[in-house]
């Protein structure tokens, strides 16, 4: 219950004004108190709307409200906040609805009017306060596929006692697990290697408790790309470990923001030398010499606002003949090239003799800045003068206030975590938590996150009915939901990966370019087009990367059986299938699918992919128990129903 | 069945991308009495392949003036990343002030003089011809998004401006040239991409390294058969477009493999050496492989998408883009080579494209994203040792500079396109179809071949 103005609370009256007797009202058995007569002349009714509540989704909930007065009484119960819900019995005293289904703790309010004979009124309103539910364990599993490197057992245990809104606030308040300092030398070797940084990778996404943060990390690595690849970054493991560390440090838990990372991106040495702005130097007119424009133009084009504005909801805006709009034009990525002069690497002394430091943030020289005027976004001209940093921040400023960001960046991380076609309306509503957190800021990753992974569209087992929901989970994600969920080791500790270009077609902070592995626009095919839907996960998958990755899960899981291979190499990765088997040993086939559904569909085993794996268990029924179970398991790797993320 | 017979089956199960799984027996055996009377001949073998210079390749630094005005004018803009030591060509077509390649493209030198390597220069994205003071006005009709490399990628491969069914112009050619082209005549060695993709063709993808098998369906026993026989099953076609997407691949990639496969075990071995440390190279060496069995394979026309990337010089260019030049060369001349060897020389035309041309001016070590550049054509077919269209000026400031030495194209891309079409075979219908631009140009074709 809460105070309001005219609340009967406000109308103090003596006790000798209550009524004499009660009668029952016509409408049906509520027993209301009137006053026979009034002493005085008529009051307002005495209204109360009952006891704030505390209830959980889907209950069916009971609104207690009673009044005090003389005569006949009209109630009338309204919903004052919240999502609408229909209240029956509203023109009752005690009135009752049912809790939808909800993602995230909400309030609702509830105003009950009674009217008493003479037509004066009384208001007060309760306050209901309907949490999540917890989570079955279909739930969670379906969850941890979005925001984990893949669920297993434990995992789905564990959140299953709570909700999905309490999951996502418990990981987003975890630690971090960095990688930079845990890049191990390979053996007889005296510093980190590439495939260091690999492993290190490897480790966190198998065993790390931080997997939400983890799992986003890897989403930002996909959006705001560096690659070791073709470049001389190969030779810094530990520099991009820390660049890795600083998408995690700063794409995710409290107190995140997207200009923060965007700053720490751009003053990323790494960054710095993939696209060419370490170094970069003020204009030479008399050489004919302008500034780099490589960062300028990547950094609109693919980390804060990309190529055409963009509407809320993440659709391009559309001129008055039909026609997209650009963001920019050459102008404005010579200003921001501008911009970007004078940063070398920490430690240097003189600016064209950097010393190399592929950890600290860039640090710059006034003298080898550009200091005359710099056209930016929205009309925006930096004054002459002005020092590096302060050119920086406000460029930065000037980039990460646009109104395309949160369209831009909030439908791409949906598109990595949740589904590659969301509505318009999804991504509105994930925007409109970047441009405001509820508390007036802008840029907030983790409301962003957690709006991502807690919209109805998301959560909803009503986007389950929707066909085009989901995404294709990428090959690495398979690789690690695998060995999280068969704790895969090798006889030598180390987790090698020597060849992920061709088993997985991706790596860590390997793609080809800063475009990465794939775009998120990518739809290769005449019947995706017509559909209007995109599948950027498929524009790595040749007719050799499709056979690859398969062979890999064949030899994961049915080559690779920790308790049939009697000499494994040392760096082979053997699966414990025991629990599998002793399932199928104890309980038979269909609780060894069951579980198997709920690990890797999310609970969801379509009846033909289950006659199938009968069909293939029957045919190995000669076979170890291990050995079957791991051969189900490949066809469920291997399946187009695990192919999709929903 | 017969092996032979049923390969024959098996491929043209899967002419336009279908998937094997997708079909049952009973549909097989009617689609191969349809089929029969279905086939389009096409007359003799060409293949084209597609060289993609991946990042926006320099290509103006190709061609160094090697006296005079222009190379004046040449050093002016071009700064520290000026070429030296520049090797004299001779052109059909007499060069001002005389001209040269990068000394890095030495390995070319003599297939130009022996008249089997063009050059086309000045040659870019346009909608329409394009002047200078129409750009700075904001008045000309230009290629969405010009600098953009992704962009610009797909406008190269696509030949026209974005629709909403977005297919390539490699792809698009087998399908008007035949009415169900071999899945076989559209092989990728570098990914998947956009000048391979078409109505229903989708690029056979493998590496250089070869086709892929699955390994759960080796060896001859009950488990291998049970293992191929429920994975058919497993891949069948689904509702939800995503995982029929997957299936479809999944299965295809399977069959079409094994079509290769055993296609490529009838290839003979190359006596031209192809550098094993040069991955354009050892694409190129598998396409000349896939070439010597295109009898077997059965296709009359083939389109070939290899590639290479790192030519975004933005940083060190002057170390970077002749290590990048002298792969590109050493591998085209190996390809040359190898097709002499294979007798198919005149059958063969190979050709590059980039998603633009670099800004002439210097960003210190560098340069940005430009616009027109050059191209090299290659073949026995070619009319070779010449450089086609205007030469491309390299002087900042000239009509042709939209500003930082972004330079103008003077040759379409498409005119380039509709050459290289027409020697495929395609009509000029057929080449107005695909390249609709072409008609805001020069219709004629751009005389490169013999």
């Amino acid at each position: 219950m809460s105070m309001q103005i005219n609340s009967a609370r406000k109308h103090r009256r003596s006790r000798s004004w209550w009524p004499l007797l009660l009668v029952l009202t016509a409408c049906g058995g509520e027993a209301a108190p009137i006053a026979a007569s009034p002493v005085t002349a008529n009051q307002p009714p005495v209204v109360s709307a009952g006891a704030d509540i505390q209830t959980i989704a889907k209950a069916k909930i009971q609104l207690n409200g009673s009044a005090i007065d003389a005569g006949v009484l009209q109630y009338r119960w309204s919903q004052q906040s919240g999502p609408v819900v229909s209240i029956s019995n509203s023109t009752l005293a005690g009135a009752e609805f049912t809790a939808p289904e909800l993602f995230r703790s909400t309030i609702f309010s509830f105003q009950l009017e009674v009217t008493d004979a003479a037509g004066l009124s009384a208001r007060d309103t309760v306050q209901v306060t309907i949490k999540p539910l917890p989570m079955t364990a279909s739930e969670a599993a379906r969850l941890l596929q979005q925001a984990s490197f893949g669920p297993t057992a434990a995992d789905i245990t564990q959140a299953s006692n709570i909700s999905a809104e309490q999951w996502i606030a418990q990981q987003l308040a975890l630690p971090i697990t960095t990688h930079a300092d845990k890049l191990q030398n390979p053996p007889g070797q005296d510093r980190p290697a590439p495939i260091s940084r690999l492993e290190a990778w490897w480790r966190i996404a198998l065993t790390a408790p931080d997997q939400l943060r983890q799992r986003l990390a890897f989403a930002w690595s996909e959006i705001m790309v560096v690659s070791d690849q073709g470049n001389g970054l190969n030779n810094q493991p530990v520099g991009l470990a820390n660049y890795y560390d600083l998408l995690l440090r700063y794409g995710s838990g409290t107190n995140s923001s997207y200009r923060q990372l965007l700053e720490q991106v751009t003053l990323s040495p790494v960054m710095g030398v993939y696209l060419s702005h370490l170094g970069n130097e003020k204009p030479d007119v008399t050489r004919n010499i302008r500034p780099d424009e490589n960062y300028a133009r990547e950094v609109m084009q693919l980390f804060t606002i990309g190529l055409v504005q963009l509407e809320p909801d993440g659709k391009p805006r559309l001129d008055n003949n039909g026609q997209t709009i650009p963001s920019y034009d050459q102008s404005i990525i010579e200003g921001f090239a501008h911009v970007f002069t004078g940063w070398t690497s920490a430690g240097t002394v003189r600016f064209d003799r950097p010393r190399p430091d592929y950890i600290n943030p860039m640090i710059a020289f006034a003298d080898f800045h550009a200091t005359g005027e710099k056209k930016l976004l929205n009309n925006t001209v930096l004054p002459a003068g002005q020092s590096a940093q302060q050119d920086l921040t406000q460029a930065l400023d000037n980039l990460a206030g646009h109104a395309n960001v949160g369209p831009f960046i909030s439908k791409q991380l949906i598109q990595r975590l949740v589904t590659s076609n969301p509505t318009p309306a999804y991504v509105g509503r994930v925007s409109a938590v970047f441009a405001d957190n509820g508390q007036g800021q802008r840029g907030d990753l983790t409301a962003v996150v957690t709006a991502i992974l807690l919209d109805e569209e998301a959560r909803s087992a009503d986007s389950l009915q929707n066909s085009s929901f989901g995404k294709l989970r990428e090959p690495l994600l398979k690789t690690s939901h695998l060995w999280r969920l068969l704790q895969s080791a090798a006889p030598s500790g180390r987790v090698f990966t020597f060849n992920l270009a061709d088993s997985h077609a991706q790596a860590p902070l390997q793609s080809p370019s800063v475009f990465n592995f794939f775009r998120p626009d990518y739809a290769p095919t005449t019947d995706l087009q017509q559909l209007a839907l995109v599948a950027p996960e498929q524009q790595i998958v040749t007719d050799s990367n499709a056979l690859n990755l398969q062979n890999h899960l064949y030899n994961q899981t049915y080559q690779s059986i920790f308790e049939a291979v009697t000499t494994p190499g040392q760096y082979q990765m053997l699966g414990r299938f025991k629990p599998y088997a002793d399932l199928l040993r104890q309980q038979g086939l269909t609780a060894l699918l069951d579980h198997y559904a709920l690990l890797l569909l999310a609970g969801d085993m379509p009846l033909q992919l289950r006659q199938i794996l009968t069909e293939l268990a029957a045919g190995l029924s000669n076979q170890s128990a291990e050995q079957q179970a791991a051969a189900l398991l490949y066809f469920i790797l291997i399946s187009p129903q695990y192919a999709v993320q929903r | 069945m017969d092996q032979l017979s049923r390969r024959d089956l098996l491929k043209r199960a899967l002419q336009g991308g279908l998937g094997l799984a997708a079909l049952s027996t009973l549909q097989l055996t009617a689609m191969s009495k349809a089929l029969a009377a279905q086939s389009t001949p096409v007359s003799g073998y060409k293949a084209l392949v597609c060289v993609f210079l991946f990042g926006g390749n320099d290509s103006a630094n190709m061609l160094v003036p090697l006296a005079g005005d222009s190379l004046t004018a040449y050093v002016q803009a071009r700064q520290s990343l000026a070429v030296t030591g520049a090797l004299p060509i001779s052109p059909l077509t007499a060069v001002a002030d005389g001209i040269g390649f990068h000394p890095a493209l030495a390995p070319l030198q003599p297939l130009f003089a022996t008249q089997q390597l063009a050059l086309i220069s000045g040659v870019g994205a346009l909608q329409q011809p394009t002047s200078k003071l129409e750009v700075q006005q904001g008045k000309a009709l230009l290629p969405k998004n010009l600098y953009s490399h992704n962009d610009q990628q797909a406008t190269w491969m696509r030949g026209q401006e974005p629709l909403s069914l977005d297919r390539g112009w490699g792809a698009q050619m087998l399908e008007l040239l035949q009415t169900n082209p071999e899945f076989s005549s559209c092989i990728s060695l570098s990914g998947t991409n956009l000048w391979q993709r078409g109505q229903l063709l989708q690029p056979f993808g493998m590496s250089a390294k070869g086709v892929s098998g699955l390994t759960a369906h080796n060896g001859a026993g009950s488990r291998a058969t049970l293992l191929k026989n429920l994975q058919t099953a497993l891949l069948a076609p689904q509702t939800q477009p995503l995982a029929n997407l997957y299936a479809q691949s999944n299965s295809a990639a399977q069959a079409r493999s094994l079509i290769i496969a055993d296609a490529l075990t009838q290839a003979p071995t190359l006596q031209t050496v192809f550098a094993p440390d040069n991955n354009l190279a050892q694409q190129l060496q598998m396409v000349a492989r896939l070439i010597s069995v295109q009898a077997t394979l059965g296709v009359g026309r083939q389109v070939f998408f290899v590639g290479m990337g790192g030519f975004d010089t933005h940083d060190d260019q002057n170390t970077v883009h002749p290590a990048l030049l002298s792969q590109l060369s050493a591998a085209l001349a190996s390809f040359a080579a190898a097709t002499s060897e294979l007798g198919v020389a005149d059958q063969v035309t190979t050709f590059t494209m980039s998603d633009f041309g670099r800004t002439l001016s210097s960003n210190g070590d560098g340069t940005d994203h430009g616009w027109a550049g050059n191209q090299l054509v290659l073949g026995g077919a070619v009319q070779g040792g010449d450089i086609y269209g205007q030469l491309l000026q390299q002087r900042l400031g000239s009509d042709f500079d939209v500003g930082g030495g972004r330079m103008i194209p003077t040759t379409a891309n498409v005119q380039l396109f509709a050459s290289l079409a027409s020697w495929f075979g395609l009509s000029d219908s057929q080449r107005r179809q695909i390249f609709p631009a072409l008609s805001a140009f020069d219709a004629s074709v751009l005389p490169l071949f013999r």
